[in-house]
């Protein structure tokens, strides 16, 4: 298997966005590309699948151009090896789940026998050895996950791309098969991109994230940095903190938008700054609080999500908060979307600092 | 939700509607001359001679239709939607049209006829190929029209996985598009070939009635009501079973796939 790093400097015009990227991804090195939705992570896929043509840019994969406008090469995706697996696996429906893996060493001209013997292999690297014979109708979510896997890694591309890989599956075996897909990812020598809109997903698969926001590039760098340091709401909300950006004046910050919020900076923060609250430290009360915290503002509950082992509450006021509170403290306060709260931070929980 | 009265009472008379003439074929088919009558020479050559040519025009249709249901279905050239008229004309125009139109396309004088007689000395008209050709022009609509719906319809991102898998345009068809549609292909070709068993009006025009050679079992039928009653009705009871198991044997299996 050669080993090399893609290189991608693209740009495409869509109905409701531009896509103009320049991202760079090691051998080895895991890339996860985070965004909101429509922000352009799948079409940047089928662009390095060779699916879509960039209007202008170039790719490079170990160092040969597979794209580059302004030389007119496209190389068309059936003679680029790039392995793509799709959001909902598009194995194909009348072939077995052997035949499905050795469909792509079939089409590259290996002979039948071959082919089917070195798809059983790859079957049996993924563990689903004992669903050769099976259709994909009759594959659990995760099977299916494992075997379009198994089918784009048995081609041995240069560049492994993986649009949304748990999203089909349910939350029980999401779990059990992010860490399986963690170990197979480790297993791939090139380059890999994981486009996913779970931040656990991201968290746990990437050695870098690249955040898409509108076509472009908002954050690039690894989850801790990302977590860290948050540049947009988007990031904010996506790694679970609040974001306030604004103008500052020693320790407090008038938040673009309305609102202010006071920290206790070790020195003083001048002009534009952001500060960061982590949603555990915002507490919720039905009467406006007495006692020591200095932000303390009114608003209303918009939304409560209560998934996991906390619950986030969503509230609308100036600035807007997210908060996360224990199940008990949502029983105490019997919170539920149009309610009046307070909201309180501690100086001491605001995170601030110069843009 | 139980039938409402009306509805039980039209669906009853539609159905009595369409079974009563086969009621009255049977009620006049000469059951104790039935087995000498389908044996004989002439009567057993038209049947021949239907099945070997609606099979053809079937095949014909096959080869021709499909991929003229995938150009219609995935391209983008201009005029498509003309061209989608055009490709469904012969459903909507009387047969006898049809005929006269290959004949005066493919006749001795014909557009292409006479070249085809002046280059080649091919004469079509009044010849077995004619036959194929007239059941062909009539029925191949069917199958584009039933195999394009389904190419429509079908996820063109399972050919994009194809792509990436190093599979070409041909052996994306072959392998991927080819198999999804293939249900489609053979309700296609069943309303197809049925069609072509059926025909009549372009048959007639174009390729005359020549027994042994033009005179399939349609033809022969509308001949002998006039000479031989009997004839006439055993072979119009063989289309009518014939016809039968095909349609209940192939659109069992047609119905459990799509539904």
């Amino acid at each position: 298997m050669k080993s090399g790093a893609l290189r991608a400097s693209v740009q495409l015009s869509r109905s409701t966005f531009t896509l103009d990227v320049d991202i760079a991804v090691a051998a080895g090195e895991t890339v996860a590309v985070v965004g909101p939705n429509g922000a352009g992570k799948s079409t940047l896929l089928s662009i390095v699948a060779g699916l879509l043509v960039p209007e202008a840019g170039r790719i490079e994969i170990a160092g040969v151009a597979v794209d580059d406008v302004a030389a007119g090469i496209h190389v068309p995706p059936e003679r680029r090896a790039v392995g793509l697996v799709f959001q909902d696996h598009l194995l194909f429906p009348h072939l077995s789940a052997l035949e499905n893996v050795a469909f792509g060493l079939r089409s590259r001209g290996v002979p039948k026998p071959e082919a089917r013997q070195r798809a059983a292999v790859w079957l049996e690297r993924l563990g689903v050895a004992h669903r050769a014979g099976a259709r994909p109708r009759s594959l659990s979510g995760g099977e299916a996950q494992r075997v379009a896997l198994a089918r784009s890694l048995a081609i041995e591309p240069d560049v492994l791309l993986l649009d949304e890989p748990l999203s089909a599956l349910d939350v029980e075996t999401r779990d059990r098969v992010r860490s399986e897909l963690r170990t197979h990812l480790a297993g791939f020598a090139g380059p890999r991109v994981v486009v996913t809109h779970d931040p656990v997903e991201a968290m746990v698969l990437a050695d870098r994230m690249v955040v898409l926001e509108g076509g472009r590039v908002s954050h690039d760098g690894t989850p801790a940095e990302l977590t860290r340091h948050p540049r947009t709401h988007y990031v904010a909300r996506f790694v679970g903190l609040n974001l306030y950006c604004g103008q500052a004046s020693g320790s407090t910050l008038d938040v673009d938008g309305g609102g202010r919020i006071v920290a206790a900076p070790d020195e003083p923060v001048e002009g534009q700054a952001a500060a960061t609250v982590r949603p555990q430290a915002v507490s919720l009360h039905l009467q406006r609080p007495e006692g020591t915290p200095r932000n303390v503002w009114p608003g209303r509950v918009v939304g409560v999500d209560a998934t996991g082992e906390r619950v986030r509450v969503e509230v609308e006021s100036e600035p807007p908060v997210i908060a996360e509170i224990t199940p008990a403290a949502l029983a105490d306060l019997r919170l539920a979307s149009g309610d009046e709260v307070w909201v309180s931070i501690k100086a001491t929980d605001v995170h601030l600092e110069p843009a | 939700m139980t039938t409402p009265l009306p509805v039980r009472v039209l669906a009853a008379v539609g159905f009595a509607f369409v079974l009563l003439p086969f009621l009255g074929l049977l009620q006049r088919t000469p059951w104790s001359q039935l087995p000498s009558l389908v044996t004989r020479p002439d009567v057993r050559q038209a049947l021949r001679l239907s099945i070997l040519t609606s099979l053809a025009a079937m095949f014909l249709a096959i080869v021709l239709g499909v991929p003229l249901a995938w150009v219609l279905a995935r391209t983008h050239i201009p005029g498509r939607s003309v061209a989608r008229a055009i490709v469904t004309l012969p459903m909507v125009l009387p047969p006898v049209v049809g005929g006269a139109a290959l004949l005066f396309a493919l006749g001795r004088n014909g557009l292409v006829g006479q070249y085809l007689d002046d280059w080649f000395d091919i004469r079509l008209p009044f010849t077995t190929v004619a036959v194929v050709l007239a059941q062909t022009f009539v029925s191949m609509p069917f199958l584009v029209v039933t195999v394009e719906a389904a190419l429509r319809s079908t996820d063109v991102r399972y050919e994009q996985a194809a792509a990436t898998l190093g599979a070409g345009r041909w052996t994306t068809f072959r392998r991927v598009t080819l198999p999804s549609v293939a249900p489609s292909v053979l309700a296609g070709a069943v309303l197809c070939w049925a069609r072509a068993l059926g025909e009549f009006g372009a048959t007639i025009s174009f390729a005359g009635n020549l027994e042994g050679r033009t005179e399939t079992v349609p033809l022969a039928i509308y001949i002998e009501l006039q000479r031989d009653r009997d004839a006439a009705i055993a072979m119009s009871l063989v289309l009518v079973v014939i016809s039968l198991v095909v349609l209940v044997a192939l659109r069992d299996r047609w119905y459990r796939v799509q539904g």
